[in-house]
């Protein structure tokens, strides 16, 4: 028999019961599948859904036992239930069982089993199965995905809430009773219950952003304290928003909470740091003003004495004495004291940003013989070479190109012992001139040359012992970066130091 | 020449002043004070040509008594002589009245010479 034919006939049950037509045509539309037994529970009838459920071809079940249709292990259930039904007891009408296919898969069902006529009365039995294949998997994907939220809960500490004003209800997520670290099993979430477990320095915050919210006004976002039954705290994120019904009436709220103790402290500790270092370089700075000030004050403090006794010893030079041998060293040492506190003063304009230079074209060679004079008692006893061309014009604030040769110079005869040789040319390079100072003093170690430029910096474990204030270099970059060019050292220990710096040509040159 | 009134709370660069100018042709020391009452009451009293004035005096700014010693003696010339770095006070002494400022420092040479320069003496103004 081919199935074309077994379709025709299927209506005409293998006992002789007869499912009406019209019947029969219903039911075969349907998804459900529909069996038809006798009272001794043997198929009579099935339709096209059953048949596709057990994937048997037709007349495999037609009369032959249901529970043969079942799997094994729920067979003796339904002939139990069937016999019970028979008798008259009531109807599981969830009757969850498993049908076997002919390919031996399970599939699993909830059974409606109606009789076709009173009970005990010979009458046969509607089955109706629905397939629970599809359910299940949708279980199984929402417990799947309840799981999957667990676990970011748990993973990003957060939790998630709902409030129903209608139901008068909360509801929380396992997340938010991790994060106010209380039980499940003992807490329930309310309203009041919830802000009792907010600190209470922040229960008028939350109050009145709730309060906003609630309002239907606006989504709040806030970071408040919570504490733990246990007396710790902890820092929440709360975001919250209103929900509403469809006719835009606030009907309760929904939001989030999140644990962000860890940031929190994170960014305190950040913060506090950082504090810390703006305090630090605030006094770093106040101190630095106190400096510049202390050195300012005692720089020309320092020169009304100075001027006297340079002053007067000046005047006596020129008055026959029989004393001079002993003016000269009081002399000597006051102009050195002098070119010192000349220094600091020079440093601490400087450093207060006060210089403004005019360049202008100066003649170069005119410039290092004046710095040869001012350096006179400083030289005594060194050889000064100079190679500077009489035409030489560079373009330079002529009172700061003093004081960078007077210091260059200075510095060299500083570190060079009688007999010494200082040599100071100039030649193109850079910016058009280049400006070098050479001793053949004991040089500078490789690590120091950089810093040798910095305030007060003096080359440690030096061998000679000079008097200084340490600023020398220090002004000497900064008049020459004034000038938009830089200066630079070559030295090597036991090779003496040659001072280099660049500055523009004159003359449009 | 000029008469000069030199005006200093040390004692010492008075006298080393005095004695520069001493030799000086062109000015002519005719009282010293140390106080800024000092320096108007001498200005008022001698009409000085010049009042050399430390900015720095025990009972006044000396910013402050240039408007005063001008009240006194309109013509006078006053002329700053301070261990403070220029850019620290010349501004403010040009705008209330001063004719120039000096630092005390040797490196620019001899304070009459100086003085001449800033009054530009024998130039052609």
């Amino acid at each position: 028999m081919n199935s074309l034919a077994a379709t025709s006939t299927a209506h005409v049950a293998a006992t002789g019961v007869a499912v009406d037509p019209d019947l029969a045509a219903i039911l075969d539309s349907s998804t459900d599948a529909t069996f038809h037994l006798d009272s001794a529970g043997v198929v009579t009838w099935r339709n096209r859904a059953a048949r596709r459920m057990l994937g048997r071809i037709d007349g495999d079940l037609v009369g032959a036992p249901f529970v043969d249709a079942l799997h094994p292990p729920d067979a003796v259930r339904f002939a139990k239930v069937l016999v019970q039904a028979g008798a008259g007891a009531r109807i599981d009408d969830d009757l969850q069982l498993q049908l076997r296919r002919t390919d031996d898969q399970v599939v699993p069902v909830v059974l409606t089993l109606a009789p076709t006529s009173a009970p005990g009365e010979g009458g046969g039995w509607w089955v109706v199965a629905f397939d629970l294949t599809e359910r299940r998997e949708s279980q199984r994907t929402l417990a799947e995905s309840e799981r999957r939220v667990r676990r970011s809960e748990a993973l990003a500490g957060t939790g998630t809430f709902v409030v129903d004003f209608g139901a008068s209800m909360v509801q929380w997520s396992e997340g938010m009773y991790a994060i106010f670290g209380v039980d499940p099993a003992e807490f329930f979430p309310s309203f009041s219950a919830h802000l009792d477990l907010i600190h209470p320095d922040d229960q008028d915050l939350v109050r009145a952003a709730l309060a906003e919210v609630l309002a239907g006004r606006t989504p709040a976002e806030l970071d408040h304290r919570a504490r733990h039954p246990d007396g710790s705290t902890v820092w929440v994120f709360l975001a919250i928003e209103p929900t509403r019904d469809p006719d835009g009436r606030v009907i309760g709220a929904s939001g989030v909470c999140q644990d962000v103790s860890v940031r929190t402290r994170a960014e305190a500790t950040a913060r506090e740091a950082l504090d810390r270092e703006r305090a630090a370089s605030e006094e770093l700075r106040r101190l630095d003003r106190a400096k510049e000030e202390f050195l300012a004050t005692v720089s020309h403090e320092l020169r009304t004495p100075l001027t006297a006794i340079l002053g007067f010893s000046s005047l006596l030079r020129a008055t026959p004495t029989e004393h001079a041998l002993l003016l000269e060293p009081i002399e000597r040492n006051a102009y050195d004291m002098h070119q010192m506190v000349e220094r600091l003063l020079d440093y601490s304009r400087l450093e207060a940003g006060r210089v403004m230079i005019e360049p202008r074209s100066v003649g170069l060679a005119e410039q290092v013989r004046s710095v040869q004079g001012q350096l006179d008692s400083a030289l005594a006893g060194r050889t000064v070479e100079v190679d500077v061309p009489d035409d030489l014009v560079v373009w330079a604030d002529p009172d700061a190109l003093q004081r960078i040769l007077v210091n260059l110079i200075g510095n060299a005869a500083k570190y060079s012992e009688p007999p010494g040789i200082i040599r100071v040319c100039a030649g193109p390079g850079e910016q058009g001139t280049v400006v070098s100072v050479a001793d053949d003093g004991p040089g500078i170690a490789a690590e120091h040359q950089s810093e040798i430029f910095e305030r007060f910096f003096r080359v440690p474990g030096s061998t000679r012992a000079k008097r200084g204030t340490g600023v020398g270099l220090a002004i000497v970059r900064q008049y020459v970066e004034l000038h938009g060019g830089r200066v630079w050292v070559d030295s090597e220990p036991g090779q003496g130091s040659t001072f280099r710096f660049g500055v523009a040509n004159g003359d449009g040159r | 020449m000029l008469t000069l009134v030199i005006i200093d709370d040390s004692p010492d660069i008075r006298l080393l002043l005095k004695l520069q100018f001493a030799a000086s042709s062109e000015f002519e020391v005719c009282g010293e004070g140390a106080t800024g009452q000092e320096a108007i009451d001498l200005s008022g009293r001698l009409r000085p040509d010049v009042v050399l004035l430390d900015l720095s005096l025990p009972d006044m700014d000396g910013l402050d008594a240039v408007p005063l010693i001008l009240e006194t003696s309109p013509r006078t010339q006053i002329v700053f002589h301070s261990g403070y770095a220029l850019h620290e006070f010349a501004e403010r002494a040009y705008e209330l009245g001063a004719r120039g400022c000096l630092e005390k420092s040797l490196r620019d040479g001899p304070v009459p010479d100086r003085l001449a320069d800033v009054l530009q003496l024998g130039s052609a103004v």
